[in-house]
């Protein structure tokens, strides 16, 4: 960042703020101490401070006690590079956030200040990407000895390149402000800013907002580079009630896999509506409540109240945040403001902390929507609840809708032969790396929260790595699997299974025979010489001997990601397939079997892994049933690689469409990945994908990740109802046959019903309420056929 | 005509003119933007483009002939994409105001068929993203084939600035050899109030459900200008449920009022009022998991 474009930003604030200095007489000026290294920038106005800025009575300001303090500066305000081609880089900096302070002891940073009351502003993080850094420290700011309550905040932040803003309100009796710094990890701060409470608003309004629209969106000039694409036109107004008008929003419902954006006016016959479900016991279903405004609003509260079986304490209620994303995951200079993150209501409380910079207010015009996770108890008994859904605002002014769950006798099955998986970055990654046992301790917990949080949405297995050393001369192999055995300890606590796509060691092989990497997706091939198979065949007979050896579950060996189709890039992976065969180990690929190009590796290939749902249902069956081949489908677009809106392309695609597909795993990309700030999909090559977190690891899901669960509880009652209706034929019952056959002709016609697409994401899909009743059908069916098979 | 035919029709498209069938097409008005003789207007990379009389509707088309070359063309991309386009004069970009764009392709290749993806449309916009691309799957080889493709589909269809066709090189074998015979590559509009959609916002409907809504889209209508269209739910001479809707160009909707109707399949109609073109789509009632048996 040029100084020149800060001048600019702060020119406004210049007046108001002042570099803390001494002679402070009574009055109280805001201050604003930028934390960094001495030869970088200083925000306009701003004091520097250095770890060595020790406090003095003189300065009226500085450390406590300097000792154990890190400084760290690093710039990002070049344009990056994805392949050649032009990139936002990891971060945008600025004189704040591209230096700060760090420590893992406790510091205090004094102010001399006339007594009075005062805002405290911080902003915590680093330009350093500390990859496997867990920052989880206390700031408190004291302004008197007896202080009833201390002001303080909490601040948790994974890695580096990330920043979260404190606030914290202060009385300061005696002269001075202390604000102490207590880290469990590592405290890290880039700037405090002090206001008298009289100047906070215009302080807020003037040096915050834009500070922050820099950090958490763009800066003022990078800004311009991106065009909004506007949401789809908005739906004409209908008449409201007065009721409605008076009470200044308006309640209406819509099918959950169905887009809601901020501009979505409500239709007539949605509004007020009473909201209706179905489950069975253990099963999870989402409902969604929308509040359309009609005016500024300050807070909104929305509660749900018993359903039968299901206790209010047990629902989870979440706020549908809007998000600035990109159409295509590395597109450059258009986003779109795209419902996104299920963010749990005391995030959404505390937007000023948590999304600062926010696209969208709570202002009239705007629709908000908030995400409702009934889980059934798995011993509710069957019956039709009533209950209700309340919003309330900060007024007290309250509208609620009429809630009906109808708990279903049925016991949900789940095919062992189908595999739901998914790409994985997996946190154990970090925990071996992490630079103390505070941020261990963190990753090993997210890595627990997250195999939790797959495993109820239904998935079971992840792409994994049985990373070893290539061989040495004498061909003996020295393996760490620390980070593998704890992976796979993991997947078998959370009931996962194989077989695993096992990613192995290839191009370090090829790095030492070739003498630099493959490039990415092999673009850079050449033909290895035979000592690269050779060592690629020892390398692999000995995993599968280590993997017998331990009861490891099956490995799919995984050489090579989506290898190109330039002829050096097929003759390598055909190379390194057939090396891997020839230890008698099975091959996992990421590439499209229809395409001449690959027609070479067909030899070599076990599994196939896709992109669409290609080739056909009729020629995958075909293909399986006639050799030891099976298709795989990575559904990247109905994942993270668009704006995150495929909401019902994910759920025909995790289920109905899974189904009509004949493929035997769905393994998409990717459960989590970020790059930089997680809550910033603007920045980085590529944009962030799918599942968040909340500060302290939580995984916080986004609509597409609730479309898998729903689309694999659409393949369970389909599968169920196949299980019974072959008992039912199996029975020799009349009663229990002549109900399989009905149930038969219904899963007909869902089959027929389904528009098979390679790739299920926007278009012709079908309307998002009718997911429900086709599922309703096959529950209909799975009653029927119970009920005929009883004695 | 002694040359076999074959109609691909945009999906959306199919719906529309399925029910419709019977009744001859409204009058639309036709601009046409290429045909045998417009080989000056066609650029051509690693393939080549034009005018040919062995294939044609009329007179002459444009022929895209392909050599595939998996070692050969642009160095950085080996196996890549021979293609060709055509520039839309400035004047002529903003496509908005027409319903269709439509042409014929006839296919001939040296392989015994053509693969999934033979041929693929793209029609550019300034900003790539916002480009209309499609797959011409439905070529089959020695055939022509009709595509009709809806305007409304395209991300931005204000700025169309060029016609593309092009194939991906990874889809053929080294030394396949490809010819494509493009002809009467034309925008198409109808000159009156015109469905071209039926979409009810529900295909599978509770028999507890109070409403149904039913989105129909509508075109030929002068800017500002609105038609009026019936809507009704039928179940085989029975008219249901049923209302009128005054609707502008463009996707509008009717709210048809329902009340308790009886499992069973049922077909949801719409045309202008006035109108014996008729646009219909099913709908199936089922049971309501709501209405428990005591």
């Amino acid at each position: 960042m040029k100084k020149n474009e800060l001048l600019v930003l702060t020119s406004l604030v210049l007046t108001t703020i002042y570099a803390a200095g001494p002679g402070l007489g009574a009055e109280a000026p805001v201050r604003l101490f930028d934390l960094g290294t001495a030869k970088s920038s200083v925000y306009e106005g701003a004091a520097q401070i250095t770890a060595k800025s020790p406090y003095s009575p003189e300065a009226g300001f500085g450390w406590q006690d300097g000792t154990n303090l890190a400084e760290q500066a690093r710039v990002y305000d070049e344009m990056g590079d994805r392949r050649g081609s032009p990139a936002p880089p990891v971060m945008w900096t600025n004189p704040i956030t591209e230096d700060s302070i760090s420590s893992p002891s406790d510091s205090t940073f004094l102010v001399d200040l006339p007594d009075g009351t005062y805002r405290v502003y911080l902003l915590c993080g680093t330009s350093d990407p500390s990859p496997n850094q867990f920052w989880d420290f206390t700031v408190t700011a004291r302004g008197t000895a007896d202080a009833p309550e201390p002001a303080t905040a909490r601040v948790q932040i994974e890695e580096g390149q990330s920043y979260r803003p404190v606030r914290l309100e202060v009385e300061v009796r005696g002269g001075q402000l202390a604000i102490d710094l207590a880290p469990r990890s590592k405290w890290v701060v880039n700037c405090i800013l002090i206001s008298p409470q009289s100047e906070w608003a215009r302080v807020e309004q003037e040096v915050i907002g834009p500070l922050e629209e820099w950090t958490f969106f763009l800066p003022p000039e990078r800004q311009q580079e991106w065009k909004i694409d506007p949401p789809p036109e908005p739906e004409p107004m209908p008449e409201l009630a007065a009721l409605d008008r008076q009470r200044g929003w308006v309640l209406f419902s819509r099918p959950w896999p169905e887009v809601v954006w901020h501009n979505t006016r409500p239709r007539s016959e949605e509004i007020n509506q009473p909201i209706r479900i179905f489950a069975t016991p253990g099963e999870y279903e989402p409902l969604t409540i929308c509040v359309h405004l009609l005016r500024p609003i300050g807070r909104i509260e929305v509660e749900c109240s018993d359903l039968g079986p299901v206790a209010a304490a047990t629902i989870d209620v979440r706020h549908v945040q809007y998000m600035r994303a990109r159409p295509n995951y590395v597109g450059m200079g258009l986003y779109r403001i795209v419902p996104d993150v299920l963010e749990p209501m005391w995030m959404f409380h505390q937007r000023e902390i948590f999304n600062p910079a926010a696209p969208v207010g709570l202002d009239a015009g705007v629709t908000h929507r908030f995400w409702l996770t009934v889980r059934v108890p798995d011993d509710a008994a069957p019956g039709l609840y009533h209950g209700s859904v309340t919003v309330t605002d900060e007024r007290g002014n309250q509208a609620a809708v009429p809630v009906s769950l109808r708990v279903l006798p049925i016991q949900l099955r789940s095919d062992p032969a189908k595999i739901y998986g998914m790409y994985y970055r997996h946190p154990l990654t970090k925990w071996q790396r992490a630079p103390d046992e505070h941020s261990k301790q963190h990753w090993l917990r997210r890595a627990e929260l997250e195999h939790a949080d797959m495993a109820e949405h239904g998935m079971r297995n992840i792409v994994i790595s049985a990373w070893c050393p290539e061989p040495k001369a004498d061909g003996t192999i020295q393996p760490d699997w620390t980070l593998l055995e704890k992976t796979l300890d993991l997947c078998r606590q959370h009931g996962f299974t194989g077989p695993y796509a096992t990613h192995i060691n290839a191009s370090g092989i090829y790095r030492k025979y070739v003498g630099r990497s493959w490039g990415s997706h092999c673009e850079d091939a050449e033909i290895p010489p035979p000592e690269y198979a050779r060592d690629l065949t020892i390398m692999t007979q000995f995993i599968e001997s280590e993997r017998k050896k331990y009861g490891w579950p099956e490995f799919l060996y995984y050489p090579i990601d989506e290898p190109g189709r330039h002829a050096k890039s097929v003759e390598l992976t055909r190379i390194t397939l057939e090396a891997i065969r020839a230890a008698g180990a099975p091959t996992y690929v990421t590439a499209a079997p229809e395409q001449e190009a690959f027609q070479p590796l067909r030899p070599f290939v076990t599994v196939w892994c896709t992109q669409p749902f290609l080739p056909d249902r009729e020629t995958v069956l075909a293909d399986m049933a006639a050799r030891d081949v099976q298709y795989w489908c990575y559904p990247n677009k109905s994942c993270g690689e668009n704006d995150h809106t495929t909401v019902s392309g994910g759920r025909m695609t995790y289920g109905f469409g899974f189904w009509r597909s004949g493929f035997v795993a769905l393994i998409p990309w990717i459960y989590s990945s970020t790059v930089s700030d997680p809550m910033n999909y603007l920045t980085g090559t590529a944009m962030d994908f799918l599942v968040r977190h909340e500060p302290d690891g939580t995984p916080m899901s986004v609509a597409i990740w609730e479309s898998y669960r729903e689309g694999y509880d659409d393949y369970r009652y389909i599968y169920t109802l196949e299980q019974l209706i072959a008992e039912a034929r199996a029975s020799g019952s009349a009663k229990a046959v002549a109900a399989a056959e009905q149930a038969e002709r219904e899963l007909q016609f869902v089959w027929d019903s389904i528009y098979v697409q390679p790739r299920y994401q926007y278009d012709d899909l079908w309307p998002a309420g009718d997911f429900n009743a086709y599922r309703w059908l096959i529950a209909e069916q799975i009653m029927a056929v119970q009920a005929a098979m009883k004695p | 005509m002694n040359r076999s035919m074959r109609l691909a029709a945009a999906v959306l498209l199919a719906v529309a003119t399925q029910a419709a069938a019977e009744v001859p097409e409204p009058a639309m008005e036709r601009l046409v933007l290429a045909d045998g003789d417009s080989g000056s207007k066609w650029h051509a990379a690693e393939a080549a483009m034009e005018p040919d009389s062995e294939h044609a509707r009329r007179g002459r088309a444009m022929r895209f002939h392909v050599d595939v070359d998996h070692f050969g063309g642009e160095a950085a991309y080996p196996i890549g994409w021979p293609r060709t386009h055509m520039p839309v004069p400035k004047e002529g970009q903003d496509w908005s105001q027409w319903d269709f764009l439509e042409f014929w392709v006839y296919s001939e290749t040296s392989r015994d068929n053509l693969p999934k993806t033979p041929l693929s449309l793209i029609v550019r916009s300034p900003d790539r993203q916002q480009s209309f691309h499609a797959p011409l799957s439905e070529l089959e080889k020695g055939q022509w084939t009709h595509f009709r493709f809806p305007i409304a589909r395209m991300p931005d269809p204000t700025r169309c600035t060029a016609v593309q066709y092009s194939i991906a090189e990874a889809d053929y074998a080294h030394g396949d050899v490809l010819d494509f015979w493009i002809d009467d590559l034309a925008l198409l509009r109808y000159a009156e109030p015109t469905l071209l959609s039926i979409r009810p916002q529900r295909q599978v409907i509770y028999a507890d459900a109070a409403t149904l809504r039913v989105e129909v889209e509508l075109t030929g209508l002068d800017e500002g200008a609105t038609a009026e269209v019936d809507v009704a739910l039928r179940r085989g001479d029975q008219a249901v449920a049923s209302t009128t809707a005054t609707l502008p160009a463009g996707v509008g909707g009717g709210v048809l009022p329902l009340n308790a109707s009886e499992p069973g399949s049922y077909e949801v109609q719409a045309n202008v009022a006035g109108s014996r073109r008729v646009l219909a789509a099913p709908v199936r009632v089922i049971t309501s998991p709501w209405k428990v048996k005591p």
